[in-house]
């Protein structure tokens, strides 16, 4: 199993350092100047090319890519080119808003996603599951910020149990800050229910009706075993890479969320950093948006080999 | 010239004003970030614009006088920073000096001042070496707005801001990125005349999410948008108008592409006000016929703007022989609307014209470049005047003339006239210069937006506004209901 972990690790790397590269390289040609930004509206030609040589931004290129990597690897990202924050400081603040809200959005998925489509193959072509399977095909249908105003309009406006945007920190007050996420994560997680429900009916229905389910049952295994002990757990395999990749497209849309619910994460701060033209934070993000997706792939692979040994490295 | 003024008195400071916007602050150094609705809470000048956003009233001064070589403040004596450094002559010198040494435009704007005498402890006296009409003005923006000396020698002032402003910042209370929180400044000076006692401006930057955190209850006003004012009546809301931006149809080469007057006529008849107010502004729009309004002294009654006639264009390009004119122009994402409308208009005219869209940060350093013949935009540097519009839009050394072209020369004789000359005598020369900007068509296509504020008339009694200052309210104007 470790050398399943080592292997992928070192795996990592290269697509690390491919994508620092990218990111850096990528910002070189934004046709927004640093200085320029930094001195804001109206700077003089004059004083934004002064500006540029006092930061040293006329050094060559890998001179400075080199200097990046070097800082980023002691955790220093630069300090924002508008708000002059440590980006570090930033993303250390919002990373765990955007964490909570996936992995919140990730926990419904697979807390209501697995049962459902287990239901559903247990209870095929029944009522029931031509009840779930047509629930599942609307939330796949409807689009994650569709179904974020409507959730605002029935549990912020009309109701008023649930507020309609904004984040309240865990300092003031642990119910307040779980409130807050109700609603982001339901909208983020209801999709990806959807998704997942599919795949573990299917994916059910494929274990029940192999041969060794059928074997294990001619030879009198309770149906509750056969289920819960065989055929759940081979289904989960396909199911896992689902979610291995609904992880990642949950980063995704929680940007969206995020910005609907006024959630001040990594989303959020995504795009007010490309409205403002601020690199430093932009190009710190993407590596750490990077990073986020390269760790879930690497969960998912270790799971892969937890569940099942053909797949772990001889 | 001396100014003095009494403040209406109000109740004392009660309530929480919750404000939702779309905007957050981009740090807190108010010379770089136009970024006033934070900016207002916490910082206060020397000079306070009134809310016709044109008269002004005293601030941090008490009264001031004006000659042709100085302006002499005497400040308010009951003055402190909100770290406790009292308010006085140093710091005002500290303050210009620091501008003095920055980078940006509002340097420009103070160029003239040649000397800082402090006179007494509350009194100082700015000296300048060219007569400077438009400098009280530029002592009432954003730009001059008095930062605690202390913080300005310790470099903090860009990451917290410490003022004299009727609300301090409490970090602590705040959240990066979603909410701010300022508390009632209780060494204030003029608590009486302040409004909420409490300010939390929840950074809301979807529109629609605003106007359900409105109807949630979690804010009691939001920067709303006219599209949403008949919804917000629906929902039993209350709606504020007010004037926020001139925009107009800026040419820069009036040298080149657009060196004919007859080819400038043309685009001021092309600009397709009316389309634009159907389309973006639900008819609130305001079309003025030249850059200033009555009761300025460089408005002129005998203007009357160019009417929208696409035939007349035609012919008139025709006649300067420019049928096969190309003109390349950049729009932010925000000014797609208007920008389509009037390319759509143009090319009805016969001009062949290209949009050139940029991320906004790319916009704001962009059209300053000298690289695009024209622009729509609205420049509040202008907004002081003829002596603030003339110098930056067609100085020769103008941040505005980006393609430094020459202004006709009656136009710069009238100018240099006017400045020296007695203030009773200055209006028929602004006025013959706003005649030949318009003869000339150096600048046309002026239309007002308006900022909405859609709010809880049952939280608050009143809200304050400043014309030409969008997305901030006169907090301290504000009147919470008891």
């Amino acid at each position: 199993m470790w050398k399943l972990v080592l292997s992928r690790i070192i795996a990592a790397v290269p697509v690390v350092i491919l994508v620092a590269l990218v990111t850096f390289t990528l910002f070189r040609f934004v046709p927004v100047q640093a200085p320029a930004a930094i001195l804001g509206d109206g700077a003089t030609p004059e004083a934004v090319a002064r500006l540029q040589q006092e930061m040293g931004l006329d050094r060559p290129s890998i001179v400075l890519f080199a200097e990046w990597v070097g800082n980023a690897l002691r955790g220093d990202f630069g300090r924002s080119y508008i708000t002059g924050l440590e980006v570090s400081a930033e993303i250390a603040h919002r990373l765990p808003i955007t964490m909570t809200l996936a992995l919140g959005g990730m926990a419904i998925a697979v807390l209501l996603g697995v049962p459902i489509g287990v239901t559903a193959a247990l209870k095929r072509n029944s009522l029931i599951d031509r009840a779930l399977t047509g629930m599942v095909s609307v939330l796949l249908a409807m689009p994650g910020f569709w179904l974020a105003l409507l959730l605002v309009l029935l549990f912020a406006v009309e109701l008023r149990w649930l507020p309609a945007a904004g984040y309240n920190p865990p300092s003031a007050g642990v119910l307040l800050w779980a409130r807050g996420f109700v609603l982001p994560c339901l909208a983020l997680g209801l999709g990806a229910t959807a998704s997942i429900a599919r795949h573990t009916r299917s994916s059910m229905i494929q274990q029940i009706d192999s041969q060794y389910a059928r074997a294990l049952t001619a030879r009198g295994c309770p149906r509750r075993r056969l289920i819960l002990r065989y055929c759940l757990k081979n289904a989960m395999m396909p199911v896992l890479a689902v979610i291995g990749m609904l992880t990642a497209l949950m980063l995704s849309g929680a940007f969206v969320i995020e910005r609907i619910f006024s959630v001040p994460g990594i989303g959020s701060l995504i795009l007010d950093s490309i409205n403002r033209g601020d690199v430093p934070v932009l190009q710190a993000v993407v590596v750490v948006v990077a990073l986020f997706i390269i760790t879930v792939n690497l969960l998912v692979d270790i799971g892969y080999g937890l569940l099942d040994p053909k797949v772990r490295p001889e | 010239m001396a100014v003095g003024w009494a403040g209406a008195a109000m109740a004392e400071p009660h309530g929480t004003l919750r404000w939702g916007i779309g905007f957050e602050p981009q740090g807190w150094n108010p010379q770089v970030q136009p970024n006033t609705t934070y900016t207002e809470l916490v910082y206060e000048s020397l000079i306070r614009m009134g809310v016709d956003g044109a008269t002004l009233a005293p601030g941090l001064a008490e009264s001031w006088e004006v000659t042709p070589t100085a302006l002499t403040f005497h400040l308010r004596k009951d003055v402190v920073f909100h770290d406790g450094t009292p308010f006085n002559a140093d710091a005002v010198i500290a303050n210009i000096e620091n501008l003095q040494k920055a980078s940006n435009r509002w340097r420009e704007t103070i160029a003239g001042i040649s000397g800082l005498v402090k006179l007494d402890e509350h009194t100082v006296r700015i000296d300048v070496s060219r007569p400077s009409p438009a400098l009280p003005f530029t002592l009432s923006q954003r730009g001059l707005a008095m930062v605690s000396p202390k913080a300005l020698a310790d470099g903090s002032w860009e990451r917290h801001p410490v003022g004299t402003g009727p609300y301090t910042y409490n970090a602590a209370a705040s959240v990066s990125g979603s909410k701010y929180v300022f508390d009632l400044f209780a060494q204030h000076y003029d608590l009486d005349s302040v409004g909420p006692a409490k300010i939390e401006v929840a950074y809301l930057p979807d529109s629609a999410s605003r106007y359900n955190a409105l109807l949630a209850g979690q804010v009691d006003a939001i920067d709303g948008d006219a599209t949403q004012m008949p919804q917000a009546e629906g929902a039993g809301f209350a709606n504020h108008i007010w004037r926020t931006l001139r925009y107009h149809l800026i040419m820069f080469d009036r040298d080149g592409a657009l060196g004919d007057a007859r080819v400038r006529r043309a685009l001021c008849m092309a600009m397709p006000l009316d389309h634009i107010n159907a389309a973006r502004y639900e008819g609130l729009l305001n079309f003025p016929s030249q850059r200033f309004d009555a009761g300025d002294p460089a408005h002129n009654p005998a203007i009357t703007r160019y009417e929208y006639n696409i035939d007349a264009a035609k012919a008139l390009l025709a006649e300067a022989g420019a049928t096969g004119l190309e003109l390349t122009f950049p729009s932010p994402d925000f000014m797609r609307i208007i920008s389509e409308l009037t390319k759509e208009s143009f090319e009805m005219a016969g001009v062949k014209t290209t949009i050139q869209m940029m991320p906004t940060p790319e916009y704001f350093q962009t059209f300053y470049s000298g690289k695009f013949p024209f622009i729509i935009n609205t420049m509040t540097a202008e907004n002081g005047g003829m002596f603030n519009y003339y110098p930056f839009r067609f100085g020769a050394t103008g941040a505005a003339n980006t393609f430094k072209v020459a202004p006709p020369p009656r136009l710069e004789e009238l100018y240099q006239q006017a400045i020296v000359a007695p203030e009773a005598e200055q209006p028929p020369l602004l006025q013959e210069m706003s005649q030949i900007i318009h003869d000339e068509a150096l600048d046309c296509g002026y239309f007002d937006t308006a900022g909405v504020v859609h709010y809880n008339a049952k939280t608050i009694a009143e809200i304050a506004t400043t014309t030409w200052e969008p997305s901030a309210l006169r907090y301290r104007d504000v009147k919470m209901v008891k």
